[in-house]
């Protein structure tokens, strides 16, 4: 019985181990946005999923991703933006997909976004190659 | 007449070699004592004994007794052999009362007991009737009721034997050492700090943050005595955030970890009965089995917020290395049973990478044994 309940708290120890949730930034006046995932698959698809923290004060009016080439990393000009629509308040997280479009071995630069009635905030920048 | 002798030689000649630190030896019918006179290695088939310049080795059939320096005292006694029986030298364990004696041969140990060396019965770990030693010995020491329970946790070794027949001798009611393993549950405040200059995290305020912790530890005796080896493995999750606003800037970093911690104590109890005071010292180990650390920049212009991720940089390494000490008690609620609450102090560090962070860790720790 004892070995049991020993084996069986050891278990449970190991099945916590990366059941925990993220640490979370400290809160803010604007919804803290970040990426914190990236699939890429060459030629075949690349997804992305973003986090938001403090999404519960106003409402989101527009929320997606910004994208552009190596060739263009400082124009904004020749940022792609993928909207995707409004966002209901304390949704903590969205992902898109890109399945064309993307040049083979080119490098791409991305970044998610989120826009309410006071603030537009842009997330850490990530990058990948198609390759 | 020879045996009268020896008789007066040991109950008069005994103590005064023993407390004095003297070596000695009973040869035929002649006692000597002295300073190093019994050679450092002796089995149960020989005593090397220093006979001018010279280590001479002698059998059980020639000596009959001998002391050493540190108290020890061997006695030359036949054993069951087939049909015969051989001599050995055999260790006398408890010097009134119950006497138990003890040789090894091999690994196989042999315990004898009795109230002296020519009544007494071999104790084999399993008898014949198949009733194990601790369970006869609980009856022998069924006079005194803490001795009989401290027979329950008695192990067949030397040591531990000893131990048990000094307590039945003395009738001393104090805890037993025995082992032990049981649960760790625990609250555990974790406050990481910057070892060297890193980006901004130099200007964060850090606090300590807290989590539970779950495991399990062990407690082993050293040589059945009040200090232990207390090791442990218990299940920590942490998560951490700290900001600064700096103008138009904020500063937030976040750390998330969850592993698994190892601390490998060197523990203290006072053998007091009910309520025991401990305290123990000694190395931790952590594996961050998840290692998420990010810090991020956050420029404010005109209501348009750009945050930067300055990492990766190695911030908290996967394996930690690191002390730890504390302090508690123990409280017994039975001879077997005890839990234990301790405060403990610990100091982790990445030993990959010298810019990593350190974690200061206090931890609130309630452990019950099985």
């Amino acid at each position: 019985m004892r070995y049991i309940l020993v084996i069986f708290l050891v278990a449970i120890s190991f099945f916590q181990i990366g059941c925990e949730k993220e640490a979370e930034v400290q809160p803010k006046d604007y919804p803290f946005v970040a990426i914190d995932k990236l699939d890429v698959m060459p030629n075949k698809y690349v997804a992305f999923h973003a986090n938001i923290a403090y999404n519960d004060t106003l409402q989101i009016i527009d929320h997606g991703f910004t994208i552009c080439d190596s060739r263009n990393h400082s124009n904004p000009a020749m940022t792609y933006i993928i909207s995707l629509g409004s966002l209901a308040k304390n949704q903590s997280e969205f992902n898109d997909t890109i399945y064309s479009g993307l040049v083979y071995g080119m490098k791409y630069y991305l970044r998610a976004y989120t826009k309410n009635t006071r603030y537009t905030v842009y997330s850490n920048e990530v990058f990948f190659v198609n390759k | 007449m020879m045996k009268r002798w020896y008789i007066i030689a040991v109950v008069f000649l005994l103590p005064i070699t023993t407390s004095g630190q003297n070596e000695y030896y009973f040869k035929d019918s002649s006692f000597s004592t002295g300073k190093n006179l019994i050679g450092g290695y002796h089995t149960s088939e020989l005593v090397q004994i220093k006979v001018g310049d010279h280590l001479v080795p002698y059998s059980p059939y020639e000596i009959k007794e001998f002391g050493c320096k540190n108290g020890r005292v061997y006695i030359s006694r036949g054993v069951p052999n087939g049909d015969s029986t051989r001599r050995v030298f055999m260790e006398r364990l408890g010097t009134r009362g119950l006497t138990m004696y003890y040789y090894k041969q091999g690994w196989r140990r042999h315990f004898f007991i009795g109230k002296d060396s020519t009544s007494s019965i071999e104790l084999p770990r399993h008898s014949r009737q198949n009733q194990r030693f601790d369970k006869q010995l609980v009856e022998l020491m069924s006079s005194c009721p803490s001795a009989a329970n401290a027979a329950k946790l008695v192990r067949y070794s030397r040591n531990s034997m000893a131990k048990l027949i000094s307590r039945y001798n003395s009738c001393l009611s104090r805890p037993f050492p025995y082992f032990k393993y049981g649960i760790t549950l625990g609250y555990e405040l974790v406050k990481q700090v910057p070892l060297q200059q890193i980006a901004d995290l130099n200007l964060l305020n850090f606090s300590y943050e807290g989590g539970f912790i779950v495991g399990i530890f062990l407690d082993e005796p050293i040589r059945t005595s009040d200090f232990s080896f207390h090791p442990e493995a218990y299940f920590s999750q942490q998560r951490i955030s700290s900001a600064g606003v700096f103008g138009n800037m904020d500063v937030d970093y976040i750390s998330t970890l969850s592993g698994i911690k190892l601390p490998l104590l060197l523990r203290y109890a006072y053998p007091s009965n009910k309520i025991r005071p401990f305290a123990n010292a000694g190395g931790i180990f952590s594996y961050n089995v998840q290692n998420i650390n990010h810090l991020y920049e956050s420029i404010i212009i005109n209501n348009r917020v750009n945050i930067a991720d300055l990492g990766p940089f190695p911030l908290v390494d996967k394996m930690q290395f690191g002390y730890s000490f504390g302090g508690g008690v123990e409280y017994r609620f039975s001879y077997r049973r005890s839990i234990f609450l301790e405060v403990r102090y610990s100091s982790v560090s990445g030993a990959a990478h010298p810019s990593s962070m350190t974690d200061s860790e206090v931890t609130f720790l309630f452990e019950i044994n099985l």
